[in-house]
């Protein structure tokens, strides 16, 4: 949904809730004043307008089968996200989006999945793992990890409890530094690959989070032998526009917003100020 | 409509009636050696050997700043588009310059129409000035394949001695020279003229880079570890001068400015530049081109191979500005000819 009249006009949104999930992460869920039906592909992303500090692209964090409500995973960061970050239920914001193509869930179709998330990349993983779930039996083996700092910086950690009882996905959590009620895992989310058991020909990686973790992540489905094509990573630059022409998220010749914001290793190697 | 001819001293009445209906933008001289785009107001004696403007006539399309949106945060954000345009004529614009333009023009239409570029587009009359000699030494036109150009305006004129020899490209500029200007149809003589004297500009127009164009990108793509990057990264001072003189750089920036009353503002754009070090900066603090050679590289990489291969054409149009602005001498033929004499693959 881009205007008409003016590819920079957003559409008007009310925060309809907010939910603090982390000192530095805030959950907001919105509402089109105009648009009944929001439709988007898990991996989408938005450009959140707080008029009079600015725009700033976030990706979609809510499942693609509620079309009431959007909802964004905000880790405060900028001018723009800590001003989201003050937002309360029934205040108004603006929208333009959904932006960018989202993960190819068609081809992932029938194949075993599985899901690395690293810190705030959970946030549209979340989206994708909510769909996924939703539609169980268009899927083969799920395997979700996600690695966080700590405890005190998981996200939706009711939600991992959910997952967790659930006998049809497998998932395994690990914090970089434990304290001392952690009882799970510790170390690198990296550190959970090897002991999978993976048939790697029929297997999608779907891999978020900071630039640091792609690199060795990447060594360990590599080591897997998962082809390049099949490990698809979102990655986040600066953007102004969101539609392929103000040049910031440019990364060699292809534009984030337009040709992504997820992309395959295939095509990321290639790139080399991608990571 | 056939070719005609405007006699040089009619030229001023032409621009002056132009003003009835549009904004004239023509070619003044700043100061000694230095043009500028600027609006006219007596049009007596046209300007015909000027070297490129300090900036690039682009700017009357896509202006250094510009509003986009006008809002209101009380008591319910309300915002409206913001898009000006008026009726305006680019007179004496040079092939190069109508090359970027027209480049301009792909940019913004390509996949989402940008009616802040479009609007002013459309209400714009381009009166070119064709080249017959070389205008200094920093241009590269002809290298680049821009000397020649057969679209993106409404109307060229060539000097020919006492008259201009004039080409009607569109039906707005047969409309406005049947309208607002003297002139006489051409003649065979007059044509004859015409086609001599472009026929000699061949030649005189050197081809300086040192190879076809069509190769750059496949070099450009092989060269990110060139050691021309890392001598770059030494002397560039990551000013941004080149891209903001450059007339096919469009990248922008867009910021919100409240009002004194701190309830209603305005979103507007400003040029940016993929020089200029937080150019690529997240939020999170990461620079994808922390370093001036990387960013350099994007630039030349921009014109030369990820635009030109995007759009199957070259995105220098050979102006020259930016080896003319650079402080530190930086010289975009020099740099390419760098790259393909290290990377030039043996044809096959």
């Amino acid at each position: 949904m881009i205007n008409n009249d003016s590819i920079f006009l957003p559409e008007i949104a009310e925060v309809v809730s907010t939910r603090q999930l982390t000192e530095m992460e805030k959950y907001i869920e919105l509402k089109l004043k105009e648009t009944k039906e929001f439709n988007f592909n898990p991996g989408q992303f938005i450009q959140l307008s707080i008029f009079g500090i600015g725009e700033a692209p976030i990706s979609i964090s809510s499942s693609p089968f509620n079309k009431d409500t959007i909802g964004l995973c905000v880790r405060k960061a900028g001018d723009v996200t800590s001003a989201i970050h003050k937002l309360e239920a029934g205040s108004y914001i603006g929208i333009r989006g959904p932006l960018g193509n989202g993960f190819p869930i068609e081809e992932m179709k029938g194949k075993d999945l599985l899901f690395v998330a690293g810190g705030l990349g959970l946030a549209p993983l979340r989206s994708l793992i909510n769909y996924v779930l939703e539609r169980r039996d268009d899927f083969a083996k799920i395997t979700i990890l996600y690695g966080a700092k700590n405890p005190g910086e998981i996200l939706f950690a009711d939600e991992l409890e959910l997952w967790k009882k659930r006998k049809d996905i497998a998932i395994d959590i690990t914090v970089d530094k434990p304290d001392d009620n952690w009882s799970s895992k510790s170390g690198v989310v990296t550190r959970l690959i090897p002991p999978l058991d993976m048939e790697p020909t029929n297997t999608y990686a779907l891999v978020v989070g900071p630039p640091v973790m792609y690199k060795y992540v990447l060594l360990e489905l590599q080591a897997k032998q998962i082809s390049e094509d099949h490990i698809i990573m979102s990655l986040e630059r600066r953007m102004k526009c969101g539609i392929g022409k103000c040049g910031h998220c440019q990364i060699n010749g292809v534009y984030v917003c337009l040709d992504g914001p997820e992309f395959s290793y295939h095509t990321l190697k290639f790139l080399s100020e991608a990571i | 409509m056939n070719d005609i001819l405007i006699c040089k001293k009619d030229i001023g009445t032409f621009c002056s009636n132009l003003k009835e209906q549009f904004t004239v933008y023509g070619v003044k001289q700043k100061e000694e050696g230095f043009y500028v785009f600027d609006e006219i107001d007596e049009f007596s004696d046209p300007l015909k050997d000027y070297i490129p403007t300090i900036l690039p006539p682009k700017k009357y399309l896509f202006p250094q700043q510009e509003t986009l949106l006008r809002f209101d945060t009380q008591p319910l954000p309300d915002v409206k588009p913001v898009i000006e345009s008026r009726k305006q004529v680019l007179f004496g614009v040079r092939p190069c310059d109508i090359h970027g333009i027209s480049l301009l023009d792909k940019i913004f239409t390509a996949d989402h129409d940008d009616k802040n570029y479009t609007r002013k587009r459309e209400e714009t009359v381009i009166i070119g000035m064709d080249c017959l000699e070389p205008c200094y030494e920093h241009a590269l036109c002809a290298s680049v394949g821009c000397l020649n150009v057969d679209d993106g305006y409404d109307i060229m004129m060539t000097d020919i001695g006492d008259y201009f020899y004039t080409s009607i490209k569109t039906s707005q500029g047969e409309e406005i020279v049947r309208k607002y200007s003297k002139y006489t149809g051409a003649g065979e003589e007059d044509r004859k003229r015409f086609l001599r004297l472009r026929n000699d500009r061949e030649g005189k127009f050197e081809n300086k880079i040192k190879t076809d164009i069509s190769n750059l990108p496949l070099i450009f793509k092989n060269a990110d570890n060139d050691p021309v990057w890392d001598e770059l990264n030494d002397r560039c001072l990551g000013c941004g001068r080149c891209n903001i003189v450059c007339p096919t750089c469009y990248c922008f920036d867009v910021y919100d400015c409240m009002d004194l009353n701190m309830t209603s503002g305005e979103r507007c754009r400003e040029w940016d530049a993929c020089t200029l070090k937080d150019f690529a900066v997240v939020s999170t603090g990461e620079n994808f081109r922390s370093t001036r050679g990387q960013r350099l590289r994007h630039r030349f990489n921009r014109k030369f191979n990820y635009l030109m291969t995007r759009y199957n054409t070259s995105f220098c149009v050979g102006c020259g500005r930016c080896t003319r602005s650079c402080p530190v001498n930086i010289d975009v033929v020099e740099t390419v000819n760098a790259v393909i004499k290290n990377n030039k693959t043996d044809d096959k």
